[in-house]
């Protein structure tokens, strides 16, 4: 019989062994989400879905996720379960994820991070949905850039989310290929929601209010992806983005003038339709390049020009002014323009896009109604003394069309999920 | 029966596979070990760091800032095995290998005979395909330090060399975020032990003598015939050997170069901060920031030749505001040293050297 005991104990041994060297896998409560929610996303296995109670929880220091594939963190819904980082003393970030392969973020808020508040880095396959980022300080230079911020990522689908009082954008979209931004509302920030650096990308049925800008498509220089390309943006809503600049002097955010609808600067292969911009005080469309901001660049493959940009068939109601004269770019207007306009370009064309007939090639304005339009012809001068003498009214000679570029690469993504 | 036997025996094997027995020689257990002292690093009390045969202590030229902390730095490789030489990466180590860091603050740095408190001990084991970072807390008694996923906060006082008081909430790293650092194309990785930041005199037990050729004499290194040939980084406190821009740049490259690279994690924002960078955009001189949030400052450019008080570099080092400060991590104290030098780097160039960007009047 002894043999018996033996192996009995050694049986208990053994299970009781594994069992306390594998941590338990306990869900997660509002009574231990402030201590268990990292550990949770270190020790997460490819596949886990972490759910996040409900209820508003304090975190002193960012909560971030690594390598880890297939992974999911869905909460109660947006505004009901909310990641407060009000007395956040570490990091730069409320949530960080990085290097993922299949992530989905959902139902959740994250309020008062230090820095952006979800931001996500070199990731594939993401969605994120019904998620909120905001500020409850109100319009503070001192609040994070990015509410919603995926960067360097691969298929992204960004819907559902509201994005709130960021000081630079509410939702930002970097240097990212493959990326669907649907259905989402931004309000109260600086710039509402910009795509840029970002290749095959369509932007549809998104609403933005009460921003400084509201939509933008910018290429920065000297980025490891140097240029953007092919977005799709169409069927979205802005709406009085007549709120104060509020980002601090220096982010190039800071040169939007507020009562902007949509900036389109230095980004190639643009589809701007079917939009309903209204009501705002300084511009309703502005299509720049890089050299009027007069920053150097150094980057031999960044395209400094906005190319191939097509705006038609937008429903635009411009506001009544005043026009901005708080940004420089507002003082110009202000002091060159006088009103507001529908429509401005900078008049800056990348070089041999011109036709024959002198007409350019880099933007087609076709059928957006009866709009005020104005060419700055800034590649003249940007004096304003002499610049007054350069504008040119007549958007005839954008009246054509530009090939239909495809984003099927993503469409395939999208439908799978 | 014999199933019986069969499952018993199994779960001996888990029993002995996951709680290793203790012996005096140095294992290194494939799940970390629940306590320091477990893997006998160090010999006596434990708190005195006392190297094990086979553990040998190192120091960098110029460190990382990590809130006045001390370092106490040791490294151990397997039986038989070494480091292969590399001129500018991190010293291509076997593995097996571990590199063993302990945090600690000396009570009162004018008078170190009062003991120092150790904060935690990181370890970086080399896994062959990369590199696992374990963190262990020391507790209070200092008598033993605990393995820990998420590091901690604790609230550290000393007295500095000027007889000051200082005091900081010390912030233990999560395991997530050592590869925020630690990180080479996206695996993790060390930092410090590269050759040019190795290349120095030690005093070790047996006397002094340069620490790449120690590790060759005990068989750590191979592939390096001399430590002459070995590149060397300046000490960034030294401004009798090394003028200040070396200085700058030796200082930049271990506190921000880690992720400031074109492989690192912060290479989205188009800075490059290593030692052997060219003195041009890439090392911020009139670079505009791409998404620097608050960490403007106001300002428009990392650096402004001649003018540190405007040059966002300046700013971010000198912040203390989580989502200004640089580095973003490892740090709740401001340099004021590393700052000094840095920011008198910045004075003492002459904007004429540089081109300056086009007139911006058009914003």
């Amino acid at each position: 019989m002894k043999i018996y005991h033996l192996i009995t104990l050694l049986m208990i041994a053994g299970v009781l062994s594994f069992q306390s060297c594998k941590e338990a896998s306990t869900a997660l409560t509002a009574e231990n989400i402030t201590q268990e929610l990292q550990k949770k996303l270190i020790t997460a296995q490819a596949g886990d879905k972490i759910m996040l109670p409900a209820g508003t929880f304090e975190f002193k220091r960012s909560i971030s996720l690594n390598d880890t594939p297939d992974i999911s963190i869905i909460g109660a819904g947006k505004g009901k379960t909310t990641l407060s980082f009000k007395n956040q003393i570490e990091g730069a970030e409320g949530l960080l994820i990085k290097n993922v392969n299949g992530l989905t973020l959902e139902g959740f808020t994250v309020v008062d991070s230090k820095g952006d508040a979800i931001k996500i880095q070199g990731c594939t396959n993401v969605i994120m949905r019904d998620l909120e980022t905001t500020w409850s300080t109100g319009k503070l230079s001192t609040n994070g850039a990015y509410g919603l911020y995926p960067v360097s990522s691969t298929n992204v689908l960004m819907e559902e989310c509201e994005a709130s009082f960021a000081m630079d954008a509410g939702i930002y979209v970097g240097q990212s290929t493959n990326v669907v931004v649907r259905n989402n509302y931004v309000h109260d920030n600086v710039a509402g929601l910009e795509i840029e650096n970002t290749i095959n990308g369509e932007v549809y049925k998104n609403v933005a209010k009460n921003n400084t800008g509201g939509m933008m498509i910018f290429d920065m220089p000297d980025l490891p992806q140097a240029n953007g390309d092919r977005i799709k943006f169409y069927d979205n809503l802005m709406e009085n983005n007549n709120g104060e600049n509020f980002a601090p002097k220096g982010m190039v955010v800071s040169t939007i003038p507020p009562g902007t609808g949509m900036f389109v600067m230095s980004h190639s292969n643009i589809d701007i339709h079917d939009n309903i911009i209204k009501g705002h005080n300084s511009v309703s469309i502005a299509v720049n390049s890089w050299l009027f901001t007069g920053i150097p660049f150094k980057s031999e493959e960044f395209d400094p020009y906005s190319t191939n940009v097509h705006i038609h068939d937008n429903e635009i109601i411009t506001g009544t002014g005043p026009v901005d004269n708080s940004t420089d770019f507002g003082k110009l207007m202000t002091g060159v323009l006088g009103k507001p306009y529908d429509i401005i370009v900078d008049g800056i064309f990348k070089p041999g896009s011109e036709q024959a007939n002198g007409k350019p090639t880099s933007y087609c304005i076709t059928d957006n109604g009866d709009v005020s339009f104005v060419n700055l012809n800034a590649g003249k001068s940007t004096d304003p003394a002499e610049m007054v003498k350069n504008l040119e009214y007549d958007i005839s000679i954008f009246d054509c069309s530009l090939p239909i570029f495809d984003t099927k690469e993503h469409d395939a993504w999208i439908a799978s999920n | 029966m014999n199933k019986i036997i069969v499952f018993a025996g199994l779960c001996l094997i888990i029993l002995l596979a996951q709680c290793s027995i203790g012996n005096k020689g140095i294992t290194i257990p494939s799940e970390p070990y629940e306590q320091l002292s477990e893997y006998n690093f160090f010999t006596g009390k434990l708190s005195d760091l006392t190297p094990a045969e086979g553990v040998l202590p190192y120091e960098l030229i110029t460190p990382l800032f990590s809130d006045y902390a001390h370092k106490a730095r040791f490294v151990w490789m397997p039986e038989g095995t070494s480091a292969t030489y590399d001129t500018d990466h991190v010293l291509d180590f076997p593995k097996g290998a571990v590199l063993i860091k302990n945090f600690y603050y000396n009570h009162d740095e004018r008078d170190l005979s009062k003991d120092r408190r150790i904060m935690e001990t990181r370890l970086l084991i080399n896994r062959g395909e990369e590199w696992d970072a374990y963190g262990y807390i020391w507790n209070d008694e200092q008598t033993e330090a605990t393995f820990e996923l998420v590091g901690d906060i604790k609230d550290v006082v000393w007295i500095n060399e000027e007889g000051e008081e200082q005091e900081v909430s010390y912030i233990i790293p999560n395991k997530n975020q050592c590869k925020s650092c630690h990180a080479y194309k996206n695996k993790q990785m060390p930092i410090g032990p590269k050759a040019r930041n190795l290349n120095k005199d030690f005093a070790f037990a047996d006397g002094t003598m340069n620490q790449l050729e120690k590790w060759q004499q005990v068989g750590y290194l191979k592939g390096l015939s001399s430590s002459l040939e070995a590149p060397s980084v300046a000490d960034w406190t030294d401004s009798e050997r090394y003028n200040i821009h070396d200085r700058s740049l030796a200082y930049l490259d271990v506190n921000c170069g880690h992720c400031h690279n074109p492989d690192g994690a912060a290479n989205t924002s188009g800075l490059t901060l290593l030692a052997h960078s060219d003195t041009d955009l890439k090392l911020g001189i009139y670079k505009p920031t791409v998404s620097a949030g608050a960490g403007t400052g106001g300002f428009t450019y990392s650096i402004i030749p001649g003018n540190p008080d405007e040059s966002i570099m300046i700013y971010r080092m000198s912040s203390d505001n989580p989502g200004a400060m640089m580095p973003e991590v490892g740090r709740r104290l401001v340099h004021d040293e590393g700052v000094e030098l840095i920011a008198d780097w910045i004075a003492a160039m002459d904007p004429d050297d540089f081109e300056t960007p086009l007139d911006d009047s058009a914003n």
